[in-house]
């Protein structure tokens, strides 16, 4: 069975940029809108391998929602990438403070975001 | 704000425009004041910011066609494009104002930006306030143009900027940090 990422991010046209490239890859793609959207379907959705977050995003950002998330121990272990414009070290540091894997400036390179992806959840 | 520091930060927001647009899918020339004409059908992709010293607006101006042409994946048929070229020029704006939060950080000005909102436009007109608060910028792309907007408020006669302190310390786009 396909390994499952979920997608958190307000732009519609990032989140089919990403999931082209990871379901072409072979992997399932679940896609949120917002942080809060995020963390429902993270609640709804057992067996994720891992989060592609964006942190600037309406109602609840992916910095807030990484920190919900870890304070549940169900998904203290979820593995979250963050995926953002944003690249001021100060905000890299809340982020990895708040338990995210590894932090992506956008514009992504394709290859470089699979090889991220395949390192930390292993082929699809 | 006086007026060196609104010099220089045109220049941050003419250099991030530099970075930016060409990694979106449009290719710009020189910057050049931009003009009063008011073209009908004009996409408008805006972002409010705010930090302890500076607040204020990003806008981009730009014909819906030069958006269309930029978008980077295939429409969906039978879809509205419109609302794909909506979204994707708030992700254009996101960008922008993320690369130009980057440049006054390293000037020791930090912001915080809103979400991006967008809407088309007729016959849109953009008045500058007496204070001398708004920085704009027209960049032909094709044979179309694209305007930015950049209205910066601080305290009036106060130095805003601070000397460049080492290089960029920000992450470049692109880059993957693994911890």
């Amino acid at each position: 069975m396909a390994k499952k990422v979920l997608i958190v991010d307000d732009s519609r046209t990032v989140r089919q940029q990403l999931g082209v490239v990871l379901t072409e890859a072979g992997y399932e793609v679940v896609e949120a809108s917002d942080g809060l959207d995020g963390a429902e379907k993270i609640a709804q959705t057992s067996d994720l391998a891992m989060v592609i977050c964006d942190v600037n995003m309406p109602r609840m950002n992916g910095i807030e929602m990484l920190t919900f998330l870890k304070q549940d121990p169900r998904h203290a272990n979820l593995l979250v990438l963050m995926l953002t414009t944003e690249g001021q070290p100060a905000l890299i540091a809340r982020a990895k403070a708040a338990g995210a894997r590894g932090w992506i400036v956008k514009p992504f390179k394709p290859d470089l975001l699979l090889g991220t992806v395949r390192k930390l959840v292993g082929a699809a | 704000m006086d007026a060196s520091d609104m010099d220089e930060i045109r220049q941050i927001v003419i250099e991030a425009s530099r970075q930016v647009f060409p990694t979106c899918g449009m290719a710009i020339g020189e910057a050049c004041e931009p003009g009063e004409d008011l073209a009908a059908k004009q996409l408008v992709a805006f972002m409010g910011f705010a930090g302890p010293i500076l607040r204020g607006t990003l806008a981009i101006v730009a014909p819906i066609e030069v958006m269309r042409k930029s978008y980077p994946l295939p429409f969906k048929e039978g879809a509205r494009w419109e609302f794909e070229v909506f979204d994707w020029s708030g992700e254009v704006a996101n960008r922008l104002l993320a690369r130009i939060k980057n440049g006054l950080a390293r000037r020791g000005v930090e912001i915080e930006a809103s979400t991006p909102r967008v809407m088309l436009a007729e016959q849109l007109h953009v008045t500058r306030s007496v204070h001398g608060t708004l920085c704009s910028s027209c960049f032909a792309s094709g044979d179309s143009w694209i305007k930015i907007w950049f209205d910066a408020m601080a305290p009036d006669n106060q130095k805003v900027l601070r000397e460049q302190q080492g290089p960029n310390a920000s992450t470049p786009e692109g880059d993957v940090l693994l911890f």
